[in-house]
This record gives structure tokens, sequence and C-alpha cells, in this order.
């Protein structure tokens, strides 16, 4: 807060403390001559008026450095005075965070290539990465020094994994793998390069506004007893960190998708235990695996992941050549979940519940793929999972002897992904600009809004084109597609498809499947729009 | 012109605090000089009001008081940057400044909603500059002012005194 002094003072503000000074003096003081030249007027009046007028604006400026509300008003507020009043809410803002990920570089040949330090890859917009220290990379690289390995698939082509992060805290630098990206300076023997894994966890500064609506999640009571109280407790403690929660379901006592509390005989609710799925991503995230795979038959190789490796995970997206950047892969045959992490502290029970350990942090997976052209005993993949981001970080924080509730077993786990598809045509005046790639961006966003619920309407989305300037929206059915596929629990793939993607017409408790299980999102490339002028 | 001092006649009248030196007697011509505000506060009325309120707009510099920076005249500055060099030059400069004066304590005169109205006596309606001199040696300008006040001849000098009726 900067301090005022009789310099800041404006005519006008001098003038209405003056007067003001005048009229009660008067008032008070009748026979007092107060007139322009008078010694009262010059030696007490004016400089009474000099400093209630700056006593003024610093109780205007203390006002509004203490209310939220006048602060949300200023064009850019003092962070400090704004953590200041969050902290009486025991909150703080949260300062952004900048994205991370990968880049794929290819080079011609097999040598010592020397990366100096922040080196910075850009992608076509304009958004730029920077790399680290100084990093050689090499063939049998000594990566416990920081060296990073050369790789080849072939003996011809060479490529190495570096990783950057983004050069400013912004959502808009969270790119997906694939994304085209060049290095601002030279590199010797470059080919070419682009990103190999999402680029995740970019976040923008919380703003003021934000701030405020959070305030009621702060004020509440913090045991984790109650949905609202629970919700409360994650967004205090992660809100202020890199990991986003979106939005949370809490799934207990009497609740469809609560399973765990049913280990007995009889199969009845008994309660004490929590499930608590959260959305920590707006787009889907995948985290990129480097894995292992054992041939187990002709073109068939096994992979396994790791409880640690993408903890709770969903589902596999992708498993290709570990220099693939594309979205294809091989045919993933299974992917078995199992009990990979004791479990001391929570019920988790697969011989009664075989969905009891799925999205959770003590899962592990077994990838079967085939189509392999290839017959090695062992062999590395590139392995894309949906996660998510976080999982592990707020399960352990529940788990926390000081937080955690000590009448239930709080278990979080990674929501279902129902990961839809839009392909319509939109119809625009003569004259009308509309603009393709912001429509396409405004329906993911859309689409990634919505959690926890049980609908996603077509006519919700043809709202949205109609909003942003088309004429109006094939919504016939062949016109307008929508379908959305999701996995459930049990490791079966279903499909929605048609006017209303209602979670309800596959609703299956055993499997985990319900409108609180499941959220709705969409991935670049999923949405096409097909633009006609009538 | 008859003078009848008096220390009475405060009644009704609006005062301000003495700024130059108490004068007893106006009879005739009197020096004035700056009086112990601080040890000696006391109140005027009347002629010597209206005059010390003149005399502290014509010596105050333009541009000086904050938040009031028409106020005042342009004698000071004049005198400050060597401007006057001669007497004519000297009058020349003090009608200019006079006239600022004036037009500054008329406007203020005439917001009687404000201020509430003046008697005759504390209303000058003009002023002359019947002598002047300077003393090149000493530094020393010397202004004679006659003032004529709307109550004409009939004046009453009200005494500086220490309390307020």
């Amino acid at each position: 807060m900067s301090i005022i002094v009789f310099n800041d003072l404006t005519q006008a503000q001098f003038d209405s403390a003056e007067q003001l000074i005048i009229s009660k003096v008067r008032t008070g003081y009748p026979q007092l001559d107060l007139r322009t030249g008078t010694v009262l007027r010059e030696q007490l009046i004016r400089p009474a008026a000099e400093l209630y007028a700056l006593d003024g604006e610093r109780m205007t400026a203390i006002a509004q450095d203490t209310s939220l509300l006048e602060l949300s008003k200023q064009s850019d507020p003092d962070p400090v005075s704004v953590n200041a009043v969050l902290s009486n809410f025991n909150m703080t803002l949260n300062t952004g965070f900048s994205a991370t990920g990968t880049v794929l570089v290819r080079v011609n040949a097999n040598r010592v290539y020397t990366l100096p330090a922040g080196l910075t890859f850009s992608t076509l917009p304009g958004l730029k990465y920077a790399g680290g220290t100084l990093t050689r990379v090499r063939v049998g690289a000594n990566t416990s020094a920081g060296e990073i390995e050369l790789r080849t698939a072939d003996g011809i082509s060479y490529y190495f994994l570096y990783p950057l992060i983004a050069a400013a805290e912004d959502i808009e630098y969270n790119i997906p793998a694939g994304t085209a990206m060049d290095p601002t300076s030279s590199i010797y023997g470059y080919v070419s390069s682009s990103a190999y894994t999402d680029f995740t966890g970019g976040l923008n500064a919380s703003t003021l506004t934000e701030a405020i609506a959070s305030i009621p999640d702060a004020l509440t009571h913090r045991a984790l007893t109650d949905r609202n109280a629970i919700s409360a407790r994650l967004h205090g403690e992660f809100d202020s960190t890199n990991t986003v929660i979106q939005d949370i379901s809490v799934q207990g006592y009497g609740d469809d998708a609560q399973l765990r509390d049913k280990h007995n005989l009889m199969g009845w609710a008994v309660g004490a235990r929590v499930d608590i799925w959260v959305r920590t991503f707006t787009n889907p995230v995948s985290t990129t695996l480097i894995v292992d795979g054992t041939w187990v038959s002709a073109n068939t190789y096994q992979l396994t992941v790791g409880v640690s490796d993408a903890p709770g995970y969903y589902a596999v997206r992708s498993v290709c050549e570990v220099d693939s950047v594309a979205i294809s892969s091989y045919p993933v045959v299974t992917d078995i979940r199992t009990v990979a992490a004791s479990t001391a502290n929570h019920d988790i029970d697969v011989t009664r519940s075989p969905t009891d350990v799925v999205g959770t942090v003590y899962q592990g997976g077994t990838i079967v793929v085939s189509g392999v052209p290839y017959a090695d005993s062992t062999r590395e993949f590139r392995v894309d999972l949906y996660t998510a981001p976080g999982l592990a970080s707020i399960q352990a924080f529940v788990d926390d002897r000081s937080v955690a509730s000590v009448g239930s077993d709080c278990l979080v786990r990674c929501p279902l992904i129902c990961l839809v598809d839009v392909s319509t045509t939109i119809y625009r005046k003569s004259g009308v600009v509309l603009d393709v790639t912001a429509l396409q961006t405004q329906l993911i966003n859309y689409i990634n809004s919505r959690s926890f619920t049980q609908r996603l309407t077509r006519s919700e989305l043809a709202n949205i084109l109609i909003q942003a300037g088309a004429s109006r929206v094939d919504l016939t059915t062949t016109g307008f597609q929508l379908s959305g596929r999701l996995r459930d629990a049990l490791g079966n793939w279903l499909t929605l498809q048609g006017d209303v993607l209602d979670i309800q017409t596959i609703f299956n408790a055993a499997a985990l499947v319900t409108p609180q299980t499941v959220v709705f999102a969409a991935i670049p490339g999923s949405i096409n729009l097909t633009v006609v002028t009538e | 012109m008859t003078i009848r001092a008096t220390s009475i006649d405060y009644a009704g009248r609006q005062v301000d605090v003495e700024l130059l030196q108490t004068v007893v007697d106006p009879q005739g011509t009197q020096e004035v000089l700056v009086s112990n505000v601080a040890t000696q506060p006391k109140i005027v009325a009347g002629v010597q009001k209206s005059l010390q309120r003149y005399t502290l707009l014509l010596l105050t510099s333009l541009g000086d008081v904050h938040f009031a920076l028409d106020e005042g005249s342009s004698l000071m500055p004049a005198f400050n940057s060597g401007q006057i060099s001669n007497k004519n030059m000297l009058q020349y400069i003090f009608v200019l400044a006079n006239t600022r004066v004036m037009q500054a304590i008329r406007a203020s005169d005439g917001d009687v909603e404000t201020f509430g109205s003046q008697p005759d006596d504390e209303k000058i309606t003009s002023t002359e500059l019947s002598a002047y001199d300077i003393n090149y040696q000493t530094g020393v300008v010397t202004l004679t002012i006659k003032f004529t006040m709307a109550s004409g001849s009939a004046i009453t000098y009200l005494i500086p005194v220490a309390t307020v009726r």
C-alpha cells in the first residue's frame, strides 16, 4: 500500500475539504471572518483543509486496501494488500505456475551435443519454453550427472528428450503432445523437434474475483466429515499449488458408487468409507512413460505400469514406438489393474469388489498390446496414460494423521472420463465471419467444464455456436453427431451417442459408472465443424 | 476626517487575528510591523482588519500558496527578480498588483451567503498610491497607500483586543 502525501491531493479534494471546514466553523463561530486574505483563512482554515483532505484520502485508501470488494475493482490490485486481507481467511492468492513437458529433438548423427543453459524452444504462435543448465547429450549418457541419453531406433536417425519449462505462468502454455516446436538458437545437427509429452501444469495467477468466490470454502469447518467440508479442505490445501481441483464428487454411505463399505457377508452398506473423485484437469491430461515391454507371443508385448509411474491412471491413451509423437497406437488387448502397493490404511478388497483399486494411487497396470512388428525379447515403448495430476499428493494429504478423519476411510480416485467427439455443420450469413478455431475452443472449454453431471446435450453445444454468431446449426441426426466413450472400472469401453449423452443410460454401480463418478471431456481434434455460407 | 478609536464596538462584527502591529492611535500616518501574534494574540475588526487583509494579499507572491496558486500579487516577485529598476516601474507594478488584490477581495466579499455581510467601514472602495520611494542604499521600498472605505469619513477604528467578544 503506497503512502499518500500532500502532493497526491488534487485541487478538487482540497476545495471540498476547505468548503466543509468553512461551513462547520461558520456554523459554530459566525463571528470569525474567514474571507480570502484574512489571517484565520490563511493560517488556520487552509492548513486544516489540507490535513483534513490528506486524512480523508488515507482513510479511503485504507478502506479500499482492506476490502476485497474494493480491491477487486482496481485494475491492478497490490498483491501484498490482497494477501494481507486473505490471510484473515487463512488463504493466499495463487501466483500461477509454469507448464512443464518434454520436447523430442531429432538430430542427424551420433555425436556429443552440448545444449547451452536456457536453450529455448518456441511454438508457431510464439509460446516459448526454456531448458535448464548446460547439458550434454550423447550415447551412453551419465544421467546421474545430468546428461541426456542420445537415442536411436534404427541406428541411422537419432533423437533425445529434453525437458522444458514454459517462459510464463499461463494456462495457454499447456499444449498437446505433437505440437511443433523449434529452437530459437541453432543446434548443430538439428533436424526437427516437437512436443513429446503434453505440456501441463500451466496456470494463471488467481484473480481476486476467484479468491473472493472461494472464501465460503475457506470459512467452512475443515474436518473431512461431509461433502462441503471435504471440498473446503482440499481447496484450501491445493488452491495455492499447481494441483488445480476443478471439481469434487464424494461418494459415501448410501451412495451408488460406494462399494467398499459392503465388504461383508450380506453385502450391506455399513458406512465409514468415503471415495473422493477429484477432477484435477480441465483438458484431459496424459502422462508419458517409456516402458520396457516383454515379448509374450507373436507381435504381442506385455508392459507393466508401476504404482508410482502414473498414480491412479484412468485409461491407456496410446502405446507406440518411443520416438513416435503422433497419436497412433498399437491395439491395446488388455489393461488390467491390480493392487500394487500396501493399502494398510484403506479397505481395498479386490476379491469382493474388483473395482476397489481402480483409479486410486494403489493401482498398478498390466497392459498387453498387439500388432508390434518386432520380435525383440524386450523392447521400449512410449505409453501415454490419461491421468489426474496431483492424485498422489491429494491422497497423501487426506491420509495425513493430522488431517485424516478418525471415523472414515477416505480414498481418492481419478474420475471416469467420457471422451466426447462432436461433428456438425454450422451455417453463417454472407458477410459474417466465424472463427472455426475459436468455436472449437469454446466447445472444448464448455465440455471440459462439465463434471459429475448426468447429461451433455446437443442443444447445449448448439446454443454455444448460435451465441458465437452461427445463423443456425444442423441438428439432424446426421448433421450433428455427438458421441462419447468411457472405460468403466471393470475395463469395458462403453459408447454413448445421440441427442443426449446421458450417463444414467449406462448406469452400472458395480462398474462404478454413475453420474457422480463420470466427467465429460474433450481434446483438441475431437471437435469437427463444417461451415456453410447461406 | 475624524477617526474615533474604540475597543468596545465589536458587537456584530466579524473578527480576525491581528497580524500587523497594534495601532493604538490611528491618527496620521502609521508605520506597521508584524506583531507578536504567537505571544500576544489579539483580534481585530473594522478598518485594521481590512487593511491587514489587503496587505497580506498584496505581499503574498502569486503561486506561493498551495491549492491557491492565483492568490496574491506580482509585487514581491517583481521585487525579488529585480524587475523594478525605477519609480515608474514601481508604480506600474503596483497598479497591476493592486488591481488583482482588489478583485480577490471583492470576489470574496461578494459571497455573502458563505461569509456574511460586511459593515461599510470594512469595505475598501478604492486605493491610491499616494507616495512611494526606493532607498537604493538600504534596498527598502516605501509605499504610502490611501484607502477609501465605503463609509466615507465616518470610520470607527477598533483597537485590537486580547479577548473574543
